[in-house]
């Protein structure tokens, strides 16, 4: 009998998690060498079962009957109030007396003292808005309601972190439902924030130059004949020089990125004097050069205003839409995204916000309005000339040319 | 009555209390309603969500922090998101091969009450205190101090070794064969 009570024991700990570690050990060892023990817990795992759900059945049933009572104690509570014709009279009378007063108010100031009744209409504005707020959490849209389920998402990881050094269950954890909360949260997943970036564009060229390779940075709307074009040029001081798009620019060996300076007088130009007087002759040398426009990655920045969540296997379709609360703007994906690959990127052209979504060769356009669901457009790259910033380009390989 | 007295109420172990709570309906239908569920959904929902409230309130784990109410509200809310989400599963699947689980499911979801009424009797022959105080150890996980206190045991250690007696006594009662063999 006590060996009995004591396996009893045993297993009652072990369905409700409690085992100490000497005890999960003894458990271990019964579940392996004893088979009766291993055929005892499925038997109590059966009766936990069973008891948990006819006790829900059953408070299930008595709730009925406890919302039934609350239903019958409102309907008494509203007959005792004050009921017939007087009161009804009482009532409407008021507010009909309150209409005239407030009515004749607004006539009054509005007709005969627009500047009293103009100063501070507002007290009245952060009123209604107070209200709509506490009001607003009842109030959800699914869109909203989607948007905290991340912001909860974020918080119960965060939770989990703190768990570490803290014990204590948080109050927006609920024990015992953890598992249901952690299912309904799942799905969206954040894009790390160093895929969304921001870039912008500006037609001011920078350059590195360095180890053979020259880098322009800058304007990557640069066709490929344009980079064919371009020339490098060196002098018998061994001054580059560089021609492109028939402007000359001063440059030197440079790790750092540097702007690209035009020449604009004799003084200027690494002593390439010549220049201003005729073209340069120019006979190829046995340097060789190779010339790369940077990739978009490495001149575009963090971008911390916009959260890209996404979400696989959401829908057939890819789709994606924005969200805008107070401050932030969200993108919603409803797409599996690689993350080796992704990219989102915002280009800031005179003023203007351009979003991108860019998978490898796949580039998308986005557009800012979008608040429902829209399909995932690949962009047309000969109508918008932006979404070349995307396309990787091969360096070229050219010689350096000699000032004859 | 306060939230404070609710809680009070609960413990003292009256459970028809709970019945104020419904005040609090109202919010949740709202959230329901505008999240495409019924009327119906939303006193489901509510009403699990006051399951969870009670069963926390019982195991102690229930902390008096925020109003009951936002507590609710927040409880209901995850639990429709839930909900939800696992419509809109079934949704995608039951126009595909998954259909089939789907129906697997149900009978899953059958069974239990198999189990149910299996055991609902096993408690009845077992008769109380043992049936009151499996319920309360089992299904609210209330502590052993306070099934003491609630049946007039000495102290969590003899309500302890009463629990155990009693599971010892239902599992006499029973078949292994015969309750494997149910769900």
């Amino acid at each position: 009998m006590q060996e009995d009570l004591k396996h009893i024991e045993l297993i009652d700990k072990y369905l409700s998690g409690t085992l100490s570690q000497s005890e999960k050990n003894q458990v271990e060892n019964l579940m392996l060498n004893d088979s009766d023990f291993v055929k005892e817990v499925a038997v109590y795992r059966k009766i936990y079962e069973g008891i948990t759900q006819k006790e829900e059945a059953d408070l299930k049933q008595r709730l009925e009957g406890y919302f039934k009572e609350y239903e019958e104690d409102q309907k008494t509570v509203v007959g005792h109030r004050p009921k017939g014709k007087y009161r009804r009279l009482f009532v409407y009378g008021g507010a009909l007396a309150a209409c005239l007063v407030i009515g004749g108010a607004i006539l009054f100031f509005n007709k005969y003292d627009r500047t009293i009744s103009n100063p501070k209409p507002n007290i009245v504005d952060v009123d209604t808005t107070t209200i709509k707020k506490s009001d607003s959490i009842f109030d959800l849209n699914e869109e909203k309601l989607a948007e905290e389920e991340k912001q909860d998402k974020s918080r119960i990881d965060q939770s989990r972190d703190d768990n570490l050094v803290n014990q204590e269950k948080d109050s927006i954890q609920l024990p015992g439902n953890i598992d249901d909360v952690q299912l309904a949260l799942g799905g969206y997943k954040i894009l790390p924030q160093n895929l969304v970036r921001n870039y912008n564009y500006s037609k001011t060229l920078s350059y590195t130059f360095y180890n053979g390779v020259f880098k322009l940075y800058g304007d990557p709307l640069i066709g490929r004949l344009d980079l064919l074009s371009l020339k490098i040029i060196k002098n018998e001081e061994s001054k580059y020089l560089l021609s492109f798009k028939n402007n000359y620019y001063s440059i030197e060996e440079t790790e750092r990125r540097k702007r690209l300076r035009e020449v604009e007088n004799a003084q200027d130009n690494n002593g390439f004097n010549t220049l201003f007087n005729k073209p340069p002759k120019l006979t190829p040398s046995q340097e060789e050069i190779s010339i790369a426009v940077a990739a978009i990655e490495n001149t575009s920045v963090v971008l911390s205003e916009l959260v890209v969540r996404f979400e696989d296997g959401a829908s057939m379709d890819k789709t994606y839409f924005f969200t805008k609360n107070k401050e932030n703007l969200e993108l919603i994906i409803n797409d599996d995204l690689n993350l080796e690959k992704v990219r989102v990127y915002r280009i800031k052209e005179s003023g203007q916000n351009y979003y991108y979504l860019v998978q490898e060769n796949e580039i998308f356009v986005l557009d800012e309005k979008a608040r429902e669901p829209t399909l995932l457009n690949i962009v047309d790259i000969t109508t918008n000339k932006l979404a070349r910033l995307f396309i990787a380009r091969e360096p070229i390989k050219t010689v350096v040319y000699k000032e004859k | 009555m306060t939230d404070q007295e609710i809680i009070n109420q609960l413990k003292k172990g009256n459970e028809s209390c709970l019945k104020h709570l419904y005040q609090h309906l109202n919010m949740v239908k709202s959230l329901v309603l505008k999240n495409s569920g019924t009327e119906d959904d939303a006193l489901d929902i509510f009403q699990e969500a006051i399951i969870v409230f009670y069963k926390n309130v019982m195991s102690g784990d229930y902390e008096l922090r925020g109003k009951i109410s936002s507590y609710l509200y927040e409880v209901s809310r995850r639990l429709w998101l839930n909900q939800l989400n696992r419509r809109k599963k079934y949704e995608r699947h039951n126009d595909s091969i998954f259909f089939l689980d789907r129906a697997e499911d149900e009978n899953k979801e059958h069974n239990p009450t198999a189990l149910q009424g299996y055991i609902r009797n096993a408690l009845e022959k077992l008769g109380d205190p043992c049936k009151s105080l499996l319920e309360a150890a089992i299904f609210l996980s209330m502590r052993m101090e306070d099934i003491a206190k609630k049946f007039n045991y000495s102290g969590a250690r003899s309500a302890s070794q009463q629990k155990l007696r009693c599971l010892k006594k239902l599992r006499d009662n029973i078949s292994y064969d015969d309750i494997i063999a149910l769900g």
